[in-house]
């Protein structure tokens, strides 16, 4: 099925060796299991001890982290223990995972067609069967993108119910730990692993709640309008989008339709806030302490050394912050994004808001060059991420043999809840493995 | 010339917290890159996180003085190059920080002045740039180490009133527990900046770093005053640069031109969420209060500043019951007390007992015992010896015998017939310039109002 996927960056010590023989990595993670542990694989922007954590970009070739990611450390005392390392867009930065120092990674589905981003490769695992589940990061939908392009659910917490001590930041104000699994069931596993406060992380923290895993009808619905949505997304995913509605309705639950708007106008927002928060965050990566060795000045280094998106996404940073044009752009984007925030937040009050995730199935690979039409691919998944409220991809079906998905997402804190939802709403996907 | 020096002070303060500002590192001197951990280190991944008692203490010098304190303080990251900074960018704060808008009272020459403070916030310290030879090392040891950055509006007028602000703001910061105040150790930095208007004519801002002492503040400042003034008069334009003091040559040296205004590209840190400052309800009497205190008494503004610098000093001033004589008290703290101190600071301001002292400055008031044999005790007093065996013990050996002080009357009479001479004349008042005579002669231990008796005896005698 796979030929090389591409998946992987690196492998933990004892997979290394059965790795060279590429097809058999099933063989050896059954070498490796203990009787009861399990496997999982980790995006390497998540720091970790035993193997490099390289963020796929040549400044952080070979990097090996002196201290491991919180996360790591408490799915190893479940009984989990990490496979290797999975390949993603440069410092998690695309909708691809072509952006990569390694090379993309192939869609497990069709290996000339990309496996989504950034956590291409995470996602790209579990849809292959590698591992039951693996970690990803979401920013702007790098766990729900390729979750929808892969076929598997795609979890994205609430921004601060996870821990990011040892996630590598892209945009802290919206980076969140997330997790990949072929069932609804595992996804909650692993959330009730990983969550809750950590003493490392001032702004993670715990949230009181009783609710058990288990099928749950919501009442309400919000969803873009359908003339607007036919215009964004290909027919196939419309005509089942439409199909969901009608059935949703059937079973009296309160639809309401909103306008796209809303998606429209968190891109510029989501993507304003990120530049900044990339530029400042990047910074620490100046030739001094990282990367590989040299004579050069920064810029010069700086070019050979980073990729052309995490380039632009420093310098438009930069601009961004810059005296001038701070007002009217971070400033600006900060200001909308509560109002933003505000909005999706009262929706939740009363139900789900419920999108497709990507506005079409894995394009193929080096078919999107400009990147404008790379970042509309977050259409979706962009306003949850600005709101930090919770998200999940739902595998919903495959056109000509590609996965796509939907997306439903809540409010601050009602991620069980929104499990839950999801778990009610997969009864009318019509994925089947 | 009609001169108006214009001078602002940006002084940074190492807080005195256990630990760092935003890791569990220890802030304790040792060895480089022993206190470290990824959040120092700047490493991916690593996250602030705050430490709570920072914020109290800088919460508390808002209080001290007199700020306006946010009740939501923001951190910002602000950022820039430099190698010593391990992320790009260091936590401080922009536009909300802890304090804005204080005041602070003080006393320059014994004339009251105030300054106004701008704001107050913190920060955390970068590393350690040291260079060896051919080589720079980073030592990690100081990054993030909490810092406060107290800024003044150019309220100084001279180098004096720098200084002496300097001083007292010391003292309170000491006496609050903000922040040890040791200047050489770096725990105190501060960086003048200073103008000058010569007839109308405004100099440019020149910013003077590298400032070890306070002294150092003083001799900085009054050079480059002098420097403006003679570069105003010769129609040169000073400009807005950076120097920095040499002690060596006791002169500004001009470190680094500024070019244009630098752009930090401040934001508020999306690792930290919005910190809520705790009000503080830590007063003490600032220095400018205690020097206003001890005057009131009768005490010189000489003797009541020495006193207000040092809160232990001054507390053990204010321990003294309510009938003792100011003046005298404060003679003896800024005298033979503060000399015995400065041999032995552990015991500042606990040796002697102030129940002793207050009976030995007694003693002396009534006349029981001289100033001069006073002193000799003092150390054997300190050692914890029992006052009253001590002053029995001097016997005989306190004050001349009768006898003795009518031969002293007699020999001061006899080799001054000049002044007597005078006193004869009606010109009673050199008599004090006699008994003073005695006195040394003495060395003290001749009763003065006796000696006066005995000498007027003898003059009437002649
Ligand atoms: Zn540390």
């Amino acid at each position: 099925m796979l030929g090389y996927p591409n998946d992987f960056i690196s492998f933990s010590k004892s997979l290394s060796l059965a790795r060279q023989d590429k097809n058999n990595i099933f063989i050896s993670l059954v070498c490796e299991a203990k009787d009861s542990s399990v496997p999982f694989a980790v995006k390497d922007n998540i720091c970790t001890l035993t193997t490099p954590t390289t963020c796929a970009s040549r400044i952080l070739d070979g990097y090996i982290s002196p201290y491991e990611a919180t996360v790591l450390t408490k799915l190893k005392k479940h009984d989990c223990f990490e496979v290797g390392k999975t390949n993603l867009d440069e410092f998690a930065m695309g909708t691809s995972s072509e952006t990569s120092f390694y090379g993309p990674s192939l869609n497990p589905w069709d290996p000339t067609k990309v496996c989504g981003g950034s956590s291409g490769g995470s996602a790209a695992s579990v849809a292959a069967g590698i591992v039951p589940f693996a970690l990803g990061s979401d920013t702007g939908g790098s766990v729900r993108h390729p979750a929808s392009f892969c076929g598997v659910f795609g979890f994205r917490p609430t921004w601060g119910r996870v821990s990011r001590y040892g996630l590598i930041s892209m945009a802290s104000s919206m980076d969140v730990i997330g997790i990949f699994s072929k069932t609804l069931n595992e996804v909650r596993w692993v959330f009730d692993v990983i969550k809750g406060f950590d003493r490392n992380d001032s702004t993670s923290y715990d949230v009181k709640e009783n609710i058990t895993f288990g099928s749950k009808k919501p009442k309400k619905v919000f969803v873009p309008k359908l003339k607007d949505l036919a215009k964004i997304v290909e027919l196939y995913i419309f005509e089942d989008f439409e199909i969901l509605i009608k059935d949703l309705a059937k079973e009296n639950i309160d639809i309401q339709e909103i306008e796209c708007d809303i998606f429209e106008n968190s891109l510029p927002v989501y993507y304003l806030i990120c530049y900044a928060e990339v530029s400042s965050n990047l910074s620490r990566f100046d030739g001094i302490r990282f990367g590989p060795k040299n004579n050069h000045h920064a810029d010069v280094w700086r070019k050979d050394s980073l990729g052309e998106e995490v380039r632009r996404r420093i310098l438009m940073g930069c601009h961004v912050l810059s005296e001038g044009h701070k007002e009217g752009l971070y400033e600006k984007a900060v200001h909308l994004r509560k109002h933003l925030s505000s909005t999706l937040n009262d929706w939740s009050k009363d139900g789900l808001l419920l999108t497709p995730t990507t506005p079409s199935v894995a394009f193929g690979i080096n078919s999107k060059k400009d990147p404008i039409s790379m970042y509309r691919q977050d259409f979706f998944t962009t306003a949850p991420s600005l709101a930090g409220v919770p998200a999940i991809n739902i595998p919903w079906n495959k056109y000509k043999g590609l996965p796509y998905g939907f997306q439903v997402s809540s409010g601050v804190d009602m991620d069980e809840n929104l499990i839950n939802e999801a778990l009610w709403i997969n009864n009318f996907s019509k994925w089947t493995r | 010339m009609n001169l108006n020096p214009m001078i602002g002070l940006e002084i940074h303060v190492q807080l005195m917290s256990q630990t760092k500002m935003y890791c569990r590192c220890s802030c304790s001197y040792s060895d480089p890159n022993t206190n470290c951990c990824p959040v120092c280190y700047g490493l991916p991944g690593a996250l602030p996180v705050p430490n709570k008692y920072v914020f109290d203490l800088a919460s508390r010098c808002a209080h001290l003085l007199k700020c306006s304190l946010n009740e939501f303080s923001v951190a910002e990251r602000k950022n820039y190059f430099y190698p010593d900074l391990p992320k790009g960018y260091q936590i401080s704060q922009f536009l909300k920080p802890i304090g804005e808008n204080g005041e602070w009272f003080f006393f320059s020459e014994g004339v009251e002045c105030k300054a106004r403070i701008r704001r107050i916030q913190v920060e955390e310290d970068t590393a350690q740039l040291i260079v060896k030879g051919q080589d720079s090392l980073l030592d990690f040891n100081r990054s993030g180490i909490p810092l406060l950055e107290i800024v003044t509006e150019p309220d100084f007028k001279n180098s004096r009133e720098a200084g002496e602000f300097l001083r007292s703001l010391r003292s309170s910061l000491i006496e609050c527990e903000i922040s040890t105040g040791k200047m050489e150790t770096g725990a105190m930095r501060c960086e003048p900046n200073v103008s000058v208007s010569v007839d109308g004519r405004v100099s440019n801002k020149v910013e003077i770093k590298n400032l070890g002492s306070i002294s150092g503040v003083e001799k900085a400042i009054k050079w480059e005053i002098a420097c403006q003034v003679k570069q105003v008069e010769d129609g040169e334009v000073v400009n807005s640069v950076t120097k920095g003091w040499d002690e060596s040559s006791q002169k500004c040296i001009l470190q680094r031109v500024k070019e244009s205004a630098s752009d930090y590209r401040y934001f508020p840190d999306p690792d930290l969420s919005m910190i809520k400052t705790r009000k503080s309800s830590f007063d003490v009497l600032t220095p400018y209060q205690k020097v206003k205190i001890m005057m009131d008494k009768g005490v010189s503004f000489q003797m009541a500043r020495t006193i207000s610098l040092n809160h232990k000093v001054f507390n053990y001033y204010q321990s003294f019951p309510k009938g003792i004589n100011n003046k005298e008290l404060a003679a003896w703290i800024t005298g033979p007390l503060s000399s015995f101190w400065k041999n032995d600071s552990s015991v500042l301001g606990i040796s002697p007992k102030v129940k002793d002292m207050t009976e030995l400055i007694c003693y002396v008031e009534s006349g029981k015992v001289t100033r001069a044999i006073a002193k000799e005790i003092l150390p054997k007093l300190i050692k914890g010896s029992d006052i009253d065996s001590l002053i029995n013990a001097l016997g005989d050996s306190n004050y001349l015998s009768d006898q003795d002080l009518s031969v002293l009357a007699e020999d001061i009479v006899r080799q001054n017939p000049g002044i007597v001479e005078k006193y004869l004349n009606g010109k009673t008042a050199v008599i004090k310039s006699l008994v003073g005579m005695g006195m040394r002669k003495s060395k003290g231990r001749a009763h003065p109002e006796l000696l006066k008796l005995e000498i007027e005896k003898n003059i009437k005698l002649t």
